[in-house]
């Protein structure tokens, strides 16, 4: 029976090396170049093709045939009782195309057209070929860089900025349709009355002063009603003041559209200029092509599919790869290339080909933001949990809750990131608050009156219920205590109301919101981030209340005898101990979050953005744009990829890609976590 | 500066003091807010889930006279008047008694005559579907025409100074103040096409029931006064440079044995025509090769109701039946079986009391199954006619109620008096299609045998209706984890037991992490290996994979038994390191065992009969039932339980009798006693189940109708390797954890006392450290219910509800991952995700607190030891 037990442990272990060794093996050869076989069939057929599995079982052969410009599938099973010969023609190459996947041929000439539209030859035969291609593929790709930069950037941003003036238009019919419900202006008396008054009451509040003590209650609950009054007059001030009197008019209107219209009439011919310069580049790059003859049907590479009569671009090939005349060394070039490619170029070829640098960048933007996030919030709530909060039912309730919410289900944080995060917070953002949830001013600041009354009522409750140092609080006091956290509550509960429901707020991003294409109101990359924050919060509370929990007892007493404030001994003997249990804890999140990626189906991956969450465009980071993701880019790969076959190599490297970045991080928290032992399992001060 | 006069030692300057207070609350709100916010999740998701349970409401009535009063509406045999509504409630439209003209009036009141010609015959009948988008007019020439009579609202410039708001008519149009200078001008369009003559028979058209699919396919059915019937398919073709579109009618006739009935229909394909009988009977033709005929009568109603009234529901599927006692039916065309089309019949699929008294008039909803209802006594109400529920209902305020309209958005209802009364009242109709007897339980849904669970939340078209039955969900949930269950915690929990009890110190330090780095796999990752390398290699693997199941663990019990033969010497000088080598041989054998047995064990067993199918050996056609007899099935399920009986068996009369003989001869010796044990243990393990199997199969179970069945690739085998791999480290680390926290007297003792280690690892650490294995299940048990990716990629996510472990199944996490993205925000099918979410949080709420809690109770007890 030990045995059996034993064999449960080498079960598992041989799981995981044999999982992780597959990931890696399959991940790691993806990239190297196989060599092209010319097969002739029995029945005369020839095509080339690189071997890239093999069934023993059934004596057949998967080729990858690419060339799928000829209507054909680019892979294809052979049996080897059909195979008259296989050989390794010494020219045979592929292309590495951007758009169509690979081509398999032999380069017979390299042309180039003249400026009367003549095709002139200048190289002839494979070698030839290959060194036409060494000497001029550098500068062509260049130029074709160039031309995708114009296009993208520069036509990109002048289109830009032609939408941002319909906004801005279109924001101001918006404010003009407002205009009739627009709130009452004050009048010039009262205006002047609430700028005294506020004046009055904070410099009132300010001579009170912070005469804190237990025997002088009254003056606190004066002051901080005093400041809150004068905050009320500020927001007073700030939502009706004079200035409110300048809204939209039709006239302004008619103003800011005939500017508008200037603008884009600039810019028309500035993006007309553009336009014919990247079309002259166009011309330029469209007359270096090369003739590769693939020997099924006698074709050669097309320019394009329609097109099938005109060979192809030099530009258009990504990369050469001449495999059977290869040797190591270049083998290994076209293998450290094709990584470089990997991991520094964006997807082409609906994903099945090219890099995944979007989706490295959108992956770690994702994470620091939820490290970002996380770490402080779940050092907060630990603090409080542990050194703040009386320990007690309370306390171990809301323990257990955190244990069990790191077992809640991540698509349950999902869909809540979906539903709070980007369909009602996002939408708050975009919008304001719905026209039916608007409370009428009257109402609005009748709760403001409330609230501050809550306000000042549990802050006096709190003053009150403090008992002098030394002694055990009264029942009177306990009392008062418990009104006050009630209090608190009902204010915060109040306060979030009157965000909610304020009549003075339409959004930040009104007009693109009215035009139904949501700026924050969509998934995007903060609510993704914050979910994960959520989800991953439990994973930093739990470590991080642990480490400090391990820091003795007898060095906060040490810190508190030294005459340090409760804050001051967080801060410098606290924290500074449970650094590593917090690192470690925000290690795992970043580990977790990484990996995670049912929830962010719902809040925020896409299949393909090109558009980074961060440009060198103001405002450089666009937290409110979708993103590539590493987890989903193995999920849209594997399952949704219209060419499956042909991705799957991609699959394999993203998929070890993950693995490392997640392995190595928990590696580095487990590291860090075992330095932690050895450091408390040592000589304690 | 301030200085505080409280009465510290030392003067502490104030900044101190504001920065350690700012802190203090800083620290304590922000602790508050953070711990609310994890919890306030819960109540978000069950703030967008509460309002599916909440029923509709209506507002206030607003009534009015209108314009035909004097004059009466046109009539169909029942009293039922022609009346149909625009979109903002400003006009309804009906045909007036003296037979063409149609009269519609606005909301004052005032009448805008437009009107057919008068020189045409008379109108006999009519039918009109989707508001008037669908009409077919039947006269006493025996003509039909076709076309729509419905309302057409643009915005328009006007003249003048109109407050926004105001409604006035002119023109035959009815017009509303939307800005300054705009409004929004809303009127009757008449299009009907020329007459169309129905061939067959003579005699005025006296019944008419026209039938538009979603894919725009026509049936009408006409019946004439000399009980002559005809179903046409209409077909209109519109010329291609425009001009008037011409209609042709493609017609089957026949004559019903008792002439025409008092309600026809066709149903939407064409091929059934149901004719009611105000006595309740109902007689169905259905089309065969040579026209319609007869094929079932039946009675609806019992104990002397009549019908009241008669209509069918959105989709045309379903008849619904009201009666003179206020209750109301559904009856649906449904096939029994796949097979055949002469298994169709009529099924009653719902049935509940509506209103008190007969019912007047009631109106299906054209944008869902709900049905407005008036009851003799002004009862107004609406009803869901699949969820049964009862969406709004109030006391009409109209003295002599005829008939009750929706608005087209289902915003409203409309009840009109006999002498011209009407009122209006907005109506919010919630979520008529949930109920919670709808979510949880069986639900008999038009076109089907009987009721059952079913989950299908895309309706594309009208004729598919929503099913929201979660049960499939819950039960796929329950099946992955429950698979996934008895690979996970057997291997999880020996290997944490070996790992605390048997493996030494130092490498204990390397596995340990090793394993919960598994934990650490993204289960995208694990998702992609199930799907794309584990699936493809059970599916060509089948036998040798499940025969693998059977012999790695006996293959390392072998190992074990022969281990015993070795020379005691040479056993102790064995680290543990290279003793688990060793048993990584043994698994090695039993793979390679597997690998070789594979075949023959297919051959064996799953073979067919030469007769039946020419001697195929295929394990998966078995499985689809092509083949073959039952037993081999049982015997495979069989061999688990039987063990586990050969295990018993064991320990109850054999060990100790075999150990005390063995005892008596040489170490080898008793090596070789006990594995003739172990031998002969599994042969009566085999010959057991064989036993068991064939008598089960003789009795005429088959095991293909519930945990075996027709193989799928991406099937259960699959995710419950794969999630049982997932949550293998969780239950390993936390049982692991709990062995560790027995205290070392325990074992001391037992060990001092004789006890072998295995013994002391058995009876004395095991029991100790139950409850805290038992959490570590729970716990992985609570995350195996909601793992997403693997389910999601590895398995076809089908909501069936079988238990077959090489078929498919949808998990709530995966529903949700793969809907929601889709689902309209705010809708009926979005707020049902949420609730699935919901459920899976309360699942693994409960699931994770019951473990929590256990383990505390536990530590509390185990504090004393």
């Amino acid at each position: 029976m030990v045995w059996l037990t034993g064999g449960a442990l080498v079960a598992c272990l041989v799981m995981i090396v044999g999982l992780v060794s597959m990931i890696v093996i399959n991940g790691m050869r993806t990239y190297w170049p196989g060599p092209i076989e010319l097969v002739t069939m029995d029945s005369g057929e020839v095509f080339l093709g690189i071997p890239t599995d093999a069934d023993e079982e059934n004596a057949r052969t998967l080729y990858r045939t690419g060339n799928r410009d000829l209507g054909r599938e680019p892979f294809r099973w052979v049996d080897l009782a059909d195979v008259a010969s296989v050989e390794r023609p010494e020219d045979a190459i592929l292309l590495e195309r951007e758009t169509w996947s690979i081509w398999l041929g032999v380069p017979e000439q390299a042309i180039e057209i003249d400026a009367s539209g003549e095709r002139v030859v200048v190289a002839q035969g494979s070698g030839e070929v290959m060194d036409y291609i060494a000497a001029n593929h550098g500068a062509a790709r260049a130029r074709r860089a160039e031309i995708e930069r114009l296009k993208k950037h520069e036509l990109g941003g002048i289109h830009g900025r032609i939408e941002a003036q319909r906004l801005r238009v279109r924001q101001a019919e918006l404010a003009l349709e407002r205009v009739g419900a627009e709130r009452a202006v004050m009048p010039g008396a009262v205006f002047a009355l609430v700028i005294v008054g506020m004046v009055a009451c904070a410099i009132a509040g300010r001579t009170l002063g912070a005469r804190a003590s237990y025997t002088s209650r009254w003056p606190r609950l004066a002051r901080v009603g005093l400041y809150a009054l004068a905050g009320a007059g500020a927001m007073a001030v700030f939502l009706h003041g004079p200035w409110k009197s300048a809204g939209m008019t039709e006239a302004k209107l008619a103003v800011m559209r005939a500017d508008a219209a200037e603008i884009e009439a600039d810019l028309d011919v500035q993006y007309e200029e553009l336009l014919a310069e990247v079309r002259s580049m166009e011309a330029v790059d469209a007359r270096q092509r090369l003739v590769v003859v693939e020997p099924t049907e006698g074709r050669f590479a097309p320019v394009r599919q329609i097109e099938p009569d005109e060979p192809i671009l030099l530009s258009q090939i990504v990369r050469v790869v001449d495999p059977n005349r290869m040797g190591l060394g270049a083998k290994l070039g076209v293998y450290g290339s094709r990584w470089g490619e990997f991991l520094t170029a964006p997807p082409r070829a609906a994903n099945t080909e090219g890099g995944v640098l979007p989706v490295i960048v959108g992956t770690v933007m994702l994470t620091l933001l939820l490290t970002i996030t996380v770490t402080p919030l779940g050092v907060i709530a630990a603090l409080y949990l542990r050194e703040y909060a009386k320990q007690g039912v309370i306390t171990s309730v809301i323990r257990i809750a955190v244990n069990n919410l790191a077992g809640v289900p991540s698509i349950v944080y999902g869909v809540f990131g979906l539903g709070f995060f980007c369909y009602t917070v996002g939408r708050y953002v975009d919008a304001g608050p719905v026209q039916s949830m608007r409370l009428p001013p009257v109402w609005w600041w009748g709760t403001v009156g409330i609230c501050l009354l809550t306000l000042l009522g549990s802050f006096a409750c709190a003053v009150w219920s403090k008992p002098i140092p030394g002694t055990d609080p009264s029942r009177k006091q306990v009392f008062l205590r418990r009104v006050a956290t009630i209090g608190w509550f009902v204010t915060f509960f109040l306060a979030v109301l009157l965000i909610a429901r304020t009549p003075f707020f339409s959004g930040f991003f009104e007009a693109r919101a009215a035009d139904g294409s949501p700026t924050f109101g969509g998934r995007g990359m903060l609510w993704a981030s914050l979910t994960l924050a959520l989800l991953t919060l439990p994973v930093v509370i739990v470590s991080t209340e642990e480490a400090i929990a391990a820091v003795p007892n007898s060095m906060r007493e040490g810190s508190y005898g030294c005459g340090a404030s409760k804050w001051q001994t967080l801060r410098r003997i606290v924290l500074p101990g449970a650094l590593p249990g917090i690192l470690t804890g925000s290690i795992l999140a970043m580990a977790r979050g990484a990996g995670e990626v049912a929830p962010l189906m719902l809040v925020g991956a896409v299949k393909v953005n090109l558009d980074l969450p961060m440009s060198t465009e103001a405002p450089f980071l666009h937290l409110d744009r979708s993103f590539m993701h590493l987890g989903f880019h193995i999920y849209d790969l594997g399952f949704q990829s219209p060419d499956s076959q042909a991705a799957r190599p991609l699959v394999w490297t993203t998929t070890l890609l993950l693995l490392a970045i997640v392995l190595s991080l928990n590696l580095v928290a487990v590291v860090i976590r075992a330095k932690l032992r050895a450091r408390l399992s040592g000589p304690t001060v | 500066m301030k200085r505080s006069d409280a009465k510290p030692a030392r003067r502490v300057s104030s900044r101190v003091h504001a920065v350690d207070r700012a802190a203090e609350l800083v620290i304590t709100g922000g602790g508050f807010l953070v711990l609310a916010a994890v919890l306030g999740i819960c109540l978000y998701l069950a703030y967008v889930v509460v309002p599916l349970f909440s029923s509709g409401s209506h507002g206030e009535a607003a009534t009015g006279e209108a314009a035909h009063a004097g004059t009466e509406m046109v009539l169909d045999p029942y009293g039922h008047a022609y009346a149909i509504i625009d979109d903002n409630a400003q006009i309804t439209a009906g045909l007036t008694s003296d037979g063409s003209p149609i009269g519609m009036f606005d909301a004052e009141g005032e009448a805008i005559e437009r009107a057919l010609d008068p020189s045409e015959p008379a109108v006999t009948a009519f039918s009109i579907i989707r508001n008037g988008e669908y009409v077919a007019v039947g006269r006493a020439d025996g003509s039909v025409r076709l076309g729509s009579i419905r309302f057409e609202a643009k915005a328009v410039a006007v003249e003048g100074e109109h407050e926004i708001g105001d409604v006035w008519t002119a023109g035959g149009a009815v017009y509303e103040a939307t800005r300054p200078g705009r409004a929004r001008r809303s009127e009757l369009i008449v299009e009907l096409g020329d007459p169309v003559t129905i061939k067959d028979g003579d005699g005025p058209i006296e019944r008419l029931d026209y039938r538009v699919d979603s894919t725009g396919r026509t049936m009408l059915l006409a019946g004439r006064s000399d009980g002559t019937v005809g179903v046409s398919s209409v077909r209109t073709i519109r010329p291609l440079g425009g001009g008037k579109a011409r209609t042709r009618l493609r017609s089957t006739s026949f004559r019903p044995e008792r002439g025409l009935s008092d309600w026809m229909f066709v149903t939407a394909e064409g091929d059934s025509v149901l004719l009611l009988s105000r006595d309740g009977t109902l007689e169905r033709y259905a089309r065969g090769d040579d026209g319609f005929a007869f094929a079932e009568r039946l009675p609806l109603l019992v104990d002397g109701r009549t019908v009241s009234d008669a209509g069918m529901l959105l989709g045309s599927k379903s008849l619904l039946v009201g009666d003179s006692e206020g209750t109301i039916s559904s009856w649906s065309v449904a096939q029994f079986d796949a097979s055949g089309a002469s298994d169709v019949g009529i099924v009653r699929t719902h049935r509940f009391d509506a209103v008190d008294g007969a019912i007047l008039d009631m109106s299906p909803s054209t944008r869902d199954r709900s049905v407005a209802v008036l009851g003799a006594g002004g009862d107004v109400r609406v009803r869901h006619a699949t969820s049964e529920k009862t969406v709004v209902g109030y006391q009409t305020e109209i003295d002599r109620p005829i008939v009750v309209r929706f608005f087209p958005k289902n915003d409203a209802l409309m009840v009109l008096g006999q002498d011209g009364a009407y009122s209006v009242r907005s109506m919010e109709p919630g979520y008529p299609e949930f109920s919670v007897k709808a979510l949880f339980g069986k639900v008999h849904y038009e076109g089907q045998a009987d009721a059952s669970f079913v989950y299908q939340s895309s309706a594309g078209e009208d004729a598919a209706e929503i099913k929201l039955s979660l049960m499939p969900l819950i039960f796929g949930t329950l099946k992955a984890t429950v698979f996934a269950m008895l690979f996970a915690v057997p291997v999880g929990v020996l290997a944490a037991i070996y790992t605390s009890e048997f493996l030494s110190h130092r490498v204990r330090r390397v596995v340990k992490p090793g394993v919960e780095m598994m934990a650490s796999l993204p289960s995208v990752v694990l998702g992609f290996i199930a799907a794309m390398v584990v699936a493809p290699y059970v599916r060509d693997w089948l036998p040798q994979v499940l025969i693998g199941l059977v012999t790695v663990p006996v293959g390392v019990l072998i190992g074990a038994h022969v281990w015993q033969l070795v020379p005691i010497t040479f056993r102790r000088r064995m680290g543990t390191g290279r003793h688990l080598l060793l048993v990584l041989g043994a698994c090695a054998l039993g793979v390679l065992g597997a690998v070789a047995l594979g075949p023959a064990f297919e051959r064996l067993l799953f073979a067919a009969p030469d007769a039946e199918a020419g001697g195929v050996v295929d394990m998966r056609r078995w499985l689809n039932g092509e083949y073959g007899a039952a037993w081999p099935g049982w015997f495979a399920v069989l061999v688990i339980p039987s063990s586990l009986a050969a295990l018993f068996v064991n320990n109850a009369f054999l060990r100790a009798r075999v150990d005390a003989f063995a005892e008596k001869t040489t170490v080898f010796g008793g090596g070789v006693i006990v594995l003739v044990r172990f031998v002969a243990l599994l042969l009566l393990t085999l010959a057991v189940a064989a036993l068991v199997a064939s008598g089960l199969s003789a009795m005429g179970f088959d095991p293909r109708d519930s945990i075996l069945g027709t193989f799928s690739p991406r099937n259960t085998l699959v995710v419950a390797m794969i999630m049982g791999f997932a949550v293998i480290p969780i239950i390993y680390t936390i049982s692991d954890d709990a062995l560790q926290a027995v205290p070392n007297t325990l074992r001391s003792a037992s060990l001092g006392a004789g006890a072998t280690q295995w013994q002391t690892a058995i009876r004395i650490v095991l029991p100790v450290a139950a409850s805290g294995i038992f959490s570590a299940c729970m716990i992985g048990f609570g995350r195996a219910v909601g793992e997403t990716m693997i389910v999601l990629m590895a398995t076809g996510n089908t909501p069936e509800t079988s238990w077959n472990i090489f078929g498919g199944f949808r998990t709530l996490a995966a529903n949700i991952a793969v809907e929601l993205p889709e689902a309209p925000k705010g809708e009926t099918h979005y707020r049902v995700l949420f609730l699935c979410g919901f459920v899976l949080f309360v699942m693994t709420f409960v699931i994770n607190t019951t473990a929590e809690i256990v383990r505390q109770v536990v530590r509390a007890r185990n504090a004393g030891l």
